[in-house]
């Protein structure tokens, strides 16, 4: 089944208002039943009201109204038994589309202990959603957008999408913490649904949204509703609307909140965080997420598991060495403007629906459109987001695309390749050759994904092309690359890729051509180089520059040394300490950018830090920052868009990265915590 | 030691970006308190605590500046090179060579008596002002380099 979405459903003659009592609503259970559904719907669980199979109309929660106050989530009774008399409760739709655990892929050893990797299997339930409030239904649009909008689909999400059947339910009482007339995505369904009901003194007005509601509504065979009762749906909800005190003003905020990144409001906020991820769970747009490795006791088999992740963790991110927003503050500030700035770009919509979720499940009250009206009501004195890939909010909500299957989705699923050659660069770094799956091809400064089944999976940049395999160096300082740098010829890993943008090797043609390398640095820079040296009539003036800490730690001596003599190259290493039996250069590497040409196009990679202290003395050279170029590294799990760890402001560092023109990065380089 | 009569420090000097801010008086008073010497390869220049009475500054070749550690070789932590300042603490009264200075490639160097230069500067605080300034500006290039090390940003580099 497909969800369609026709925008101009209201105009359609055969979606006339129809009207059903109860009974109907059972009847139309029934039907979905018949149909294949499973049918989920709200009942009261532990004190609250939770999303669930219904197998009845007797299982909704009649009668039940849900207080809600920042911090507070109380259920009490109506004066009526209304079926829907409440809003929204912790848990959203989002459950049932992006399930809390999922199994990825699971890897197996085959006949003669080759490698295999499938995809996990995967049987779609078919589900028919009861109840999805006007706010959740653009939740899931946003969802739709994550998973299935961009170059890769989720196929997990997408199954699960395309087999669910929408049954929305407009609201003619908003909750107290509820938002969506301001956020443009409420109270009234008016996309995105298969059917559409309204609650009216214990009748229901029905409405199609979409030919398989049609169907179903003709199955049904409910009599017209009474125009009075059609008016009443558009006066609900128009009253419903005006009558919602909370309100947040969505004009403007990604350039407010991306503009104050130092406000003293995060401060504030910070103290009172408590960084325990509620928020992000009962949000029904936050979508990051995790993996976790499964292995089976013998160690033949072994399965990668995703789960519901949170920018509130420590772990989201966190590299080897340490984490990028170790601080409440920062982590507090990475989800709202996540959620209300960054999304924009990323989506082409606010993250936020309106819903009010993370007010009440707060358990210290925060309360989110307080938070962006203290940073409205004092702005900072110069908001510069000079650079920024801001889009237009677009309004009204982006239609729900039908994702479609896909055959990229392939592409996320590791295939099995071997190891021809491991070559020791230093004490700890490995160059592995690795003989990739048919038809694969790179640019400079692409990553690949690279697993072993139980241990895990890493980003690691593609350090060159030997003729028939792939080279990566690895450096051995997590439980992933330490393994992966102890294979041996013959022996297999995982690989998927290859992810991520490239080094825009022609920019620089014609002009000195400065590639700048900090440690393992060199290593995505390496096919850059071969490529520059490689057209000495494109490049004639290309300048290597690289820093290590000792002279062991240096990559590619063998291949260095054979570049001397190259005419078109000049190579100036330096250490920052050394022996005596060192003859180069010792200092630290920004040292030799003292006379960087202002002609020069350069391409920098190494430790943050070291970017950082290299760029600004270019920059100080009068070099323009659009020809300067950064690789980032962030926590990468997916590698498509998906997990949300990689993300540094509006960017997707495994996406929209990890090559960087440095303008696009520049308001967030000199600042930690992003 | 090699040093090597050469005909004309004041050329020498007007050569140097270092002393590039000085007027021609001040440049044929320099002239007058230095001379060229020559160190070949693996020789050493000075040692830490050598009383230290020469600034120089490096015309040709490599030097290598560390610290000797006990029990184990020299840990040298910066190379200089054409243009660059040796030995400024000679500048400074009654200070002594803080760290082991050695040639990695023949070098070639310009030795200024360091007493004799500050009593210059001491009579024309011009030159002083001049010549103070360029100081500052490799001390200081030389302390952000060493806060850098410091962090040794290479050692928990995640990638
Ligand atoms: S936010 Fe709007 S659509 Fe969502 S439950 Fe509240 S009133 Fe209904
Ligand atoms: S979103 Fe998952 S690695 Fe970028």
């Amino acid at each position: 089944m497909e969800v369609e979405v026709k925008a101009e459903a209201k105009e359609d003659a055969r979606s006339t208002v129809r009207a059903i009592d109860r009974d109907g609503l059972e009847r139309l259970l029934g039907l979905l039943r018949e149909e294949g559904y499973r049918t989920i719907g709200p009942t009261v669980r532990d004190g609250a009201i939770v999303y669930d199979e219904i197998e009845s109309v007797r299982d909704l929660p009649a009668g039940w109204k849900d207080e809600q106050a920042p911090g507070r989530y109380r259920l009490v009774r109506r004066p009526d038994d209304a079926l829907f008399g409440h809003v929204v409760g912790p848990i959203s739709w989002k459950a049932f589309l992006f399930r809390p655990r999922e199994t990825l892929t699971a890897a197996a050893r085959g006949e003669g202990g080759a490698l295999e990797f499938r995809r996990a299997p995967f049987e779609p339930e078919r589900a028919a959603f009861i109840g999805v409030r006007s706010c959740d239904l653009a939740a899931i649009a946003v969802q739709d957008t994550v998973f299935t909008g961009g170059p890769y689909v989720e196929p997990r999400y997408a199954a699960l999408r395309r087999a669910a059947f929408i049954v929305a339910v407009n609201c003619l009482e908003s909750g107290a913490l509820c938002f969506c007339a301001s956020m443009g995505t409420g109270p009234r369904a008016r996309r995105g649904f298969d059917l559409a009901l309204t609650e009216i003194e214990g009748r229901f007005t029905v409405e199609a949204g979409s030919d398989a509601g049609r169907r179903l509504l003709e199955r049904l065979g409910a009599e017209e509703a009474r125009a009075e009762d059609a008016a009443r749906v558009e006066e609900g909800t128009a009253r419903c609307a005006a009558s919602m005190a909370k309100r947040m003003d969505p004009a403007g905020l990604p350039e407010l909140l991306l503009g104050n990144l130092d406000h003293p409001r995060w401060d504030e906020v910070a103290a009172r965080c408590l960084a325990c991820a509620n928020c992000t769970m009962v949000c029904p747009t936050c979508f990051c997420s995790t993996v976790e490795e499964t292995s089976d006791l013998t160690g033949s088999s072994a399965g990668r598991v995703r789960v519901w992740g949170s920018c509130f963790t420590e772990e989201h991110g966190k590299v080897h060495g340490g984490s990028y927003r170790p601080e409440i503050k920062d982590r507090y500030r990475q989800w709202l403007t996540h959620k209300l700035a960054s999304w924009v770009p990323q989506f082409g919509t606010s993250g936020c629906v309106g819903c009010g979720r993370c007010i009440a499940w707060c358990p210290v009250g925060i309360d989110i459109t307080e938070e962006v009206a203290a940073i409205r009501a004092s702005p900072g004195p110069v908001p510069d987001v000079q650079g920024l890939p801001l889009a237009p909010v677009p309004s009204p909500l982006p239609a729900p695309r039908a994702p479609a299957a896909s055959s990229v989705e392939e592409d996320l699923v590791p295939r099995p390749a071997a190891v021809t050659a491991a070559v020791r660069e230093t004490p700890d770094t490995v160059t592995l050759h690795v003989r990739p799956p048919q038809g694969f091809s790179f640019r400079p400064g692409q990553f690949n994904m690279l697993s072993l089944p139980g241990v895990g999976e890493v980003p690691i940049s593609i350090s060159g092309w030997d003729g028939t395999a792939v080279e990566h160096t690895i450096r051995a300082v997590g439980p992933v690359t330490r393994q992966l740098a102890a294979l041996r010829p013959g022996q297999e890993l995982g690989m998927r890729g290859p992810y991520g943008s490239s080094w825009p090797v022609d920019e620089a043609k014609g002009c000195p051509a400065w590639v700048v390398a900090g440690g393992l640095g060199l290593a995505p820079l390496r096919p850059l180089v071969r490529e520059l040296i490689g057209r000495p009539e494109d490049f004639p003036e290309v300048r290597l520059i690289g820093g290590s800490r000792t002279p062991g730690d240096i990559l590619f001596v063998r291949e260095i040394l054979g570049w001397i003599g190259r005419r078109n190259l000049q190579t100036h290493l330096t250490v920052d300490r050394a022996g005596p039996d060192w003859r180069g250069s010792i200092g630290v590497v920004t040292q030799l950018l003292d006379d960087a040409s202002i002609e020069g196009v350069y391409f920098v990679c190494g430790p943050e830090i070291m970017m950082r202290f290299a760029v600004r003395r270019i920059l100080e050279a009068g070099v323009p920052p659009q020809r300067v170029y950064v690789s980032m590294e962030r926590n990468m799990k997916c590698a498509a868009g998906f997990c949300g760890c990689c993300q540094y402001g509006p960017l997707f560092v495994c996406k929209d990265g990890p090559v960087f023109r440095y303008d696009s990065v520049a308001y967030l380089f000199e600042r930690s915590g992003f | 030691m090699n040093p090597n009569g050469d005909p004309d420090p004041a050329a020498v000097i007007r050569e140097l970006k270092v002393f590039q801010s000085l007027g021609g008086p001040q440049v044929e008073a320099l002239a007058g308190i230095c001379r060229e010497v020559r160190y070949p390869a693996g020789s050493v220049i000075f040692r830490e605590g050598d009383a230290g009475a020469d600034i120089y500054v490096v015309l040709e070749g490599r030097v290598a500046l560390g610290v000797a550690i006990p029990g184990g070789p020299d840990m040298r932590f910066l190379s200089l090179g054409p243009g660059d300042f040796l030995g400024w603490s000679a500048f400074l009264p009654r200070k002594p060579k803080m760290s082991n200075a050695r040639a990695t490639e023949p070098a070639r160097l310009l030795s200024i008596d360091g007493a004799k230069l500050r009593s210059l500067c001491d009579q024309d605080h011009d030159m002083g002002y001049r010549v103070v300034l360029e100081i500052l500006s490799a001390v200081s290039s030389r302390l952000q380099a060493t806060r850098l090390q410091l962090i040794d940003m290479y050692r928990a580099e995640p990638r």
